[in-house]
């Protein structure tokens, strides 16, 4: 299972495209926090004092939230089909490997391929930001906690509908609906059109967030159930493509 | 060449745009204030019908079982480019041309997007520019993954930042027809957003012609 894990992160890692859209990205937000309005938001002089450490970490993370688990969703739903496609499926079938150890390395490997890269990035700057005195250095530790509460939950949530959901839809049409989704379940205003924005399935972050800047037990909780609603869907959709691969192993 | 291309491309090519059709015009059907269903009909044809060609153009070329028994025929790489983005651009066209007359019988007004000509313009412009992007960019990097996810990034950045794009680049704001009509910058945008278009089919061609990268 562990060497699985290691070579499903290894490829995947490897993968150019993963690292073109992640360095556009990282450009796009680097230039958003370091440069004057109206290009960015980086004011002379102001800088995020220890009272503001938790709200800033949650809203950096929360910021990023809007579209590296979009790029982490497409660019991991064709990871199934490509084992199909490549004939290497038939070859893990003969192996003794259950499906649900595949489902599970195959989904550890890729979620972690997608967050590390991220993870290095927002601690670096962080630490940037430390290091320049534009935030204590209390900041780091709060960045780091808040991407395991915003980052790693929506992108556990995405990455694991992106390995299921291709199993049953073709592969342009997943990643046309689930950009469509994105957009839908997480910027559409509930007053504007229906939507699960605002929901507890909401995976942009927004409870932990708001935890983050005005903590209360009312917050708190929200925030739990949010997570909590997003990892029982995630184990879920896994279960039922462990599922859908066993009977079709039993059928073929 | 083109029944060719049609009978060897994915199925969804053809019934994924039809089903969101569909899909709009039973909401459009089902909302009855006037302004909704301008709302939505801006929506279909200035998103979706963009976002779905941008998608799907990324799978356009490389997306083919037969691949290297095309490059083994006289076809010409061009003529094999502008077939299948010609065939994604058609049914893409024809779904929004069907829509705006579906909306238009049911009493939609378009005319806030501009002149019938302008309306037309309004969809079409996002939709080549998104299709150029996937389709370059899949060709560029040899994966159609990657055109599909910088064409998906494209559209969510351009939708959610609207006012940062035309505070700071108006000009290349795809959906300034659908949303700024009535912008004066709205000629000079889309002379460049063709013309960029223009230009990715053509690295996307040049791209091509390095057949033994797709091999």
């Amino acid at each position: 299972m562990r060497g699985l894990i290691l070579h499903e992160l290894g490829m995947s890692l490897r993968r150019p495209g993963l690292w073109i859209a992640y360095a556009l990205l990282f450009a796009f937000h680097t230039v958003v926090l370091f440069a004057p309005p109206p290009v960015g938001e980086w004011v002379k002089g102001e800088m995020i004092t220890p009272a503001m450490v938790w709200p800033a970490a949650g809203r950096f993370l929360a910021a990023l939230n809007v579209f590296f688990p979009l790029i982490a969703g497409i660019l991991t739903a064709d990871r199934l089909q490509r084992d199909v496609r490549l004939g290497m499926r038939e070859l893990q079938e003969s192996t003794p490997l259950s499906p649900a150890a595949y489902v599970t390395a195959k989904y550890a490997g890729v979620l972690a391929s997608v967050l590390i890269p991220l993870l290095a990035w927002a601690a670096a700057i962080a630490v940037l930001m430390a290091a320049i005195g534009h935030a204590p250095w209390s900041f780091v530790p709060a960045t780091l906690l808040a991407f395991l509460a915003i980052t790693v939950p929506a992108f556990a949530f995405v990455v694991a509908f992106s390995i299921a959901c291709p199993a049953v839809l073709p592969l342009p049409v997943y990643q046309v609906l689930f950009t469509g989704y994105w957009f839908w379940a997480n910027f559409v205003p509930p007053q504007l059109f229906p939507t699960l924005n605002g929901t507890l399935v909401t995976p942009s972050g927004m409870f932990v967030s708001a935890w983050m800047k005005t903590p209360s037990t009312e917050a708190a909780l929200d925030a739990a159930l949010n997570v909590g609603a997003l990892a029982v869907c995630s184990v879920t959709v896994l279960a039922l493509l462990t599922a859908a691969l066993r009977r079709r192993a039993r059928l073929a | 060449m083109i029944r060719y291309a049609w009978r060897t491309s994915r199925r969804e090519l053809l019934w994924f745009p039809l089903a969101l059709l569909f899909f709009f015009v039973v909401i459009v059907v089902m909302m009855r204030h006037p302004e909704i269903r301008f709302t939505i009909a801006r929506g279909y044809l200035g998103f979706f019908v963009p976002l779905l060609a941008g998608i799907t153009a990324a799978y356009a070329v490389l997306d083919d079982p037969a691949l290297e028994l095309r490059f083994a025929t006289q076809t010409r790489h061009v003529q094999t480019l502008l077939t299948r983005l010609t065939l994604l651009l058609a049914v893409q066209g024809a779904c929004a041309v069907s829509f705006q007359a579906f909306v238009s019988a049911l009493g939609v007004d378009l005319s806030p997007l501009g002149s019938p000509l302008d309306v037309q313009l309004a969809w079409m412009v996002p939709t080549l520019t998104l299709a150029a992007i996937g389709l370059s960019v899949s060709l560029a990097s040899a994966q159609c993954v990657t055109g599909a996810f910088v064409a998906g990034a494209v559209w969510l950045l351009q939708v959610l930042m609207k006012s940062w794009i035309l505070a700071n680049g108006p000009r290349l704001y795809l959906f300034m027809g659908i949303l700024e009509p009535g912008r004066v910058d709205l000629a000079a945008s889309r002379l460049i957003l063709f013309a960029a278009s223009a230009a990715a089919i053509f690295v996307a061609w040049l791209f091509l012609r390095r057949q033994e990268r797709y091999l």
